[in-house]
């Protein structure tokens, strides 16, 4: 197989890439937004630093079309991007950070916290403090940690990166934040991500402090109390029945607000009810959780608030399920830190289930203490508890990375090498990674589609021919797998071969994933490859086609979506797709250069049904006198469209019962398919 | 003039919060995000919001972009747009005010003057 920098040679593209480059100047964004995405397929050197050249430019639009292009071409644009970060405009310092974030590779933290700190200005840093969130890696957690006493906005976009990256070390200081005039609701937001049980009473309290914002508080600890239930009918019977919060409080009030706006399935009469259950003694929460999940959830606030003796005496018990429901709830509920003896003792216990649920705890809280039971229960005989323990974050402080991993990898239960090769990919910096090719190669299928997925993750491009070659794997999983792997590591050309190549796949759930990686491309080939998915045998296969064809095709593909309006499957989707097309038929019609007016009619009738307006009104009445039936009948049901149910059902049988010809017939069938 | 709706366009998550945060601090009003141009103009079709606060650099559709497209929309060539962003020369503030922008802040910017620009357009509904 020819490798990427093969296919795409610098001689046979220079040509193109030069137009390209100068499309990014010009007056139509839509133009400049073509070219940047097909440069950003390319991953050349020099085009990256043509690029980078841009993003200086003094024509605004030029510059974001090269900075998308850039972003979309991923690793490989870092080191230009690199560069910029010395650039003497901050605008442009402040751009650059902007597309590393984006970009997200998890190596460029380096580059980012190098420069930030050397950074003067406070917009640069916002930026590339924020990219350091975007990008996710713990590694870079105790420069989020400093800059948390920058000025104020880089403190915020510090709040958010520790918030995104779960970094439950930053919990007291953020809280602190919470009553900040400007940071208060992101540093809510933060807490509300990292979920640690500890913020759940400052925030209540910040929400009864500050009446106008008591929202946004109160879904925040909404979230840290209640992760696994139904987070606002847990957190209300955790204010009425266990904190004993007066019922006129604006936290109440708000959470009542959010339960009467219907977020939430149960509806408000149905939770009156709950309100009145008693409160069960924890020993019996376990058994809650599996049979009323708002009694474990109400419940949550004692598990959270007691000891767990009582769950421990459950671990004890000879049911193996009443055992199997105390671990559940242990894993999901409990709030650390707990006693070292305590974990050593689960970590010790005969029960598997018992301490895979103790590996669950350790993943969600990182408890500190739980860290010295990591290692005993990474060396666990049962497979289940050692794919649970490989998800710790952050792995590569029990040792050396790479020998853990090495030792996973090579684990006698493919349940293990799955997690492994999962974990690889959270596990920035660790050699480990390199490790993960060789799993392509594993007998177990679960194991393949794991490494495939965090190859893909991190950008191993390496990895490509090998992920090529797994396109005729005998497993479909693998197949669909390899193909989504090749997205993130392979040119517009592979892919498009790749995608060929499974078009053909006999599992319609390939074909499907062939026809959504189409989309990356808006080559013609590609384009006649999407419209002849629209007549597979599976919907699956004509549903992708469906969604993406808007992205491969220009305006004219609304005649081939309309004709899927009579599709028994897929008609909802089709008329969603046409709807997104209303403006673009719109100007269509407007400049009459529509060669097939009728199948525009129906989309732009209603858009215009949906667009009030005397323009709209005069639009439709021209549409309703037009000569060609075809025309007059898809005003009519734009029209039909927009009724309400009864009007609708009324309406559709007057219709006639004889069309004059197969399109109007078409046409009234969707109708009275729609009414 | 009421302020009910506002579309707040910004590709950083950080940057839309903290304006949420500040906005729902004095005015009572619903707040939509958009994360760039072509997101803001499907919000903006959707409903029309009373104001729009704007990032110029986002990929996709940039700001000014943005800008010239809602003027020149019918339905939106009114909504007051205040642009929000860190280059504050005269040059590039005067990019802004053609394209359309009804009023300019540059980053960083304290609440105070966000709430003082915002109360020089519209009455105040719900005073908090």
């Amino acid at each position: 197989m020819m490798a990427t920098q093969d296919m795409l040679s610098d001689d046979r593209d220079a040509p193109d890439a030069s137009t390209l480059l100068k499309a990014l100047h010009n007056g139509d964004w839509r133009v400049r937004k073509d070219a940047a995405r097909k440069l950003g397929d390319a991953s050349l050197e020099w085009l990256s630093d043509e690029l980078a050249e841009r993003v200086s430019s003094e024509h605004v639009g030029e510059r974001n079309a090269a900075l998308t292009a850039l972003i979309k071409q991923g690793a490989p644009a870092l080191p230009s991007l690199a560069r910029l970060l010395g650039h003497e405009d901050a605008d442009v310092r402040n751009l650059a950070s902007l597309a590393i974030g984006l970009i997200g590779d998890l190596g460029a933290e380096d580059i980012l916290e190098e420069a930030l700190a050397q950074e003067g200005d406070p917009n640069v840093r916002y930026m590339m403090v924020e990219a350091l969130g975007r990008i996710g890696n713990p590694a870079a957690g105790s420069t989020l940690m400093r800059a948390l006493s920058d000025e104020e906005y880089v403190a915020g976009a510090a709040i958010s990166g520790l918030g995104s990256m779960r970094w439950v070390r930053a919990t007291d200081d953020i809280i602190a934040l919470l009553g900040h005039e400007m940071l208060g609701g992101i540093a809510a937001n933060a807490l509300a991500s990292i979920g640690h049980p500890r913020a759940f009473l400052p925030l209540v309290r910040a929400a009864q402090d500050d009446p106008a914002v008591a929202d946004i508080f109160t879904d925040a600890a909404a979230r840290v109390y209640a992760a696994t239930c139904d987070r606002y009918i847990a957190l209300y019977a955790a204010l009425r029945c266990t904190i004993d919060i007066p019922i006129g409080s604006p936290v109440v009030a708000a959470t009542r607000r959010a339960l009467a706006r219907g977020d939430q399935p149960q509806t408000w009469s149905r939770f009156a009810e709950w309100l009145g259950f008693p409160l069960d003694p924890p020993t019996r929460l376990a058994h809650g959780l599996a049979e009323e999940p708002i009694a474990a959830a109400r419940s949550g606030a004692r598990i959270n608030r007691h000891d767990v003796s009582s769950l421990l005496i459950e671990f004890a018990s000879d049911d193996a399920s009443a055992r199997a429901l105390a671990a559940e709830a242990f894993a999901t509920l409990v709030e650390g830190p707990l006693d070292r003896r305590v974990l050593r003792g689960l970590a010790e216990h005969e029960d598997p289930v018992v301490r895979e649920a103790l590996a669950r705890y350790v993943r969600r809280t990182c408890d500190d203490a739980a860290r010295d039971v990591t290692a005993k229960l990474l060396e666990d005989a049962d497979p289940t508890v050692r794919a649970s323990a490989a998800g710790i974050p952050p792995i590569e402080q029990i040792g050396d990375m790479a020998q853990a991993m090495a030792r996973f990898f090579t684990d006698e239960s493919p349940l293990v090498r799955a997690a492994a090769a999962r974990a690889a990919a959270q596990a920035a910096g660790s050699g480990a990674r390199h490790l993960l090719a060789g799993l392509l190669e594993d007998t177990d299928d679960t194991v393949v589609v794991a490494a495939l997925e965090s190859i893909g993750t991190l950008k191993l491009h390496q990895a490509a021919p090998l992920a090529y070659e797994l396109l005729k794997h005998e497993s479909a999983a693998v197949r669909a797998a390899a193909l989504h792997t090749l997205t993130s590591l392979s040119s517009c050309e592979v892919l498009e071969a790749a995608s060929t190549l499974l078009l053909t796949d006999p599992a319609p759930e390939v074909r499907a994933a062939a026809v959504r990686l189409l989309a990356r491309y808006g080559t013609e080939s590609a384009r006649d490859l999407v419209w002849e998915a629209l007549t597979d045998d599976d919907v699956r296969v004509r549903r992708a086609a469906l969604e993406i064809l808007p992205e491969v095709s220009g305006p004219g593909c609304v005649a081939l979506v309309a004709r899927l309006l009579v599709d028994d499957d897929l008609h909802e989707e089709a008329l969603r797709c046409i709807l997104e097309y209303g403006e673009l038929a719109a100007e269509g019609l407007e400049r009459k250069v529509a060669k097939d007016a009728a199948l525009y009619a129906l989309p732009v009738g209603v858009a215009l049904v949906r667009t009030p307006g005397a323009y709209a009104e005069s639009a439709m009445r021209h549409l309703l006198r037009d000569e060609r039936e075809l025309v007059r009948w898809s005003a009519a049901a734009a029209i039909i469209c927009a009724l309400d149910a009864t009007t609708r059902a009324a309406v559709t049988r007057m219709l006639p019962k004889r069309e004059s010809d197969e399109d109007t017939a078409a046409l009234l069938g969707f109708i009275r398919t729609t009414a | 003039m009421q302020l009910n709706d506002v579309l707040i366009v910004d590709d950083s998550p950080t940057m839309r919060m903290l304006v949420s945060f500040a906005l729902g601090k004095h005015w009572v009003c619903d707040i939509r995000h958009a994360g760039n141009g072509i997101e803001a103009l499907a919000e903006a079709g959707v409903k029309r919001p009373d104001l729009m606060m704007v990032d110029i650099n986002m990929p996709e559709m940039d700001g000014l972009e943005l800008i010239s497209r809602v003027r020149s929309t019918a339905a939106l060539k009114d909504v007051p747009i205040i642009v929000i962003t860190s280059e504050g020369t005269p040059a590039d503030v005067q990019k802004g005010m053609e394209a359309g922008a009804t009023a300019y802040l540059v980053k960083p910017f304290q609440p105070q003057k966000l709430q003082a620009v915002i109360d020089h357009m519209f009455e105040r509904a719900v005073v908090a």
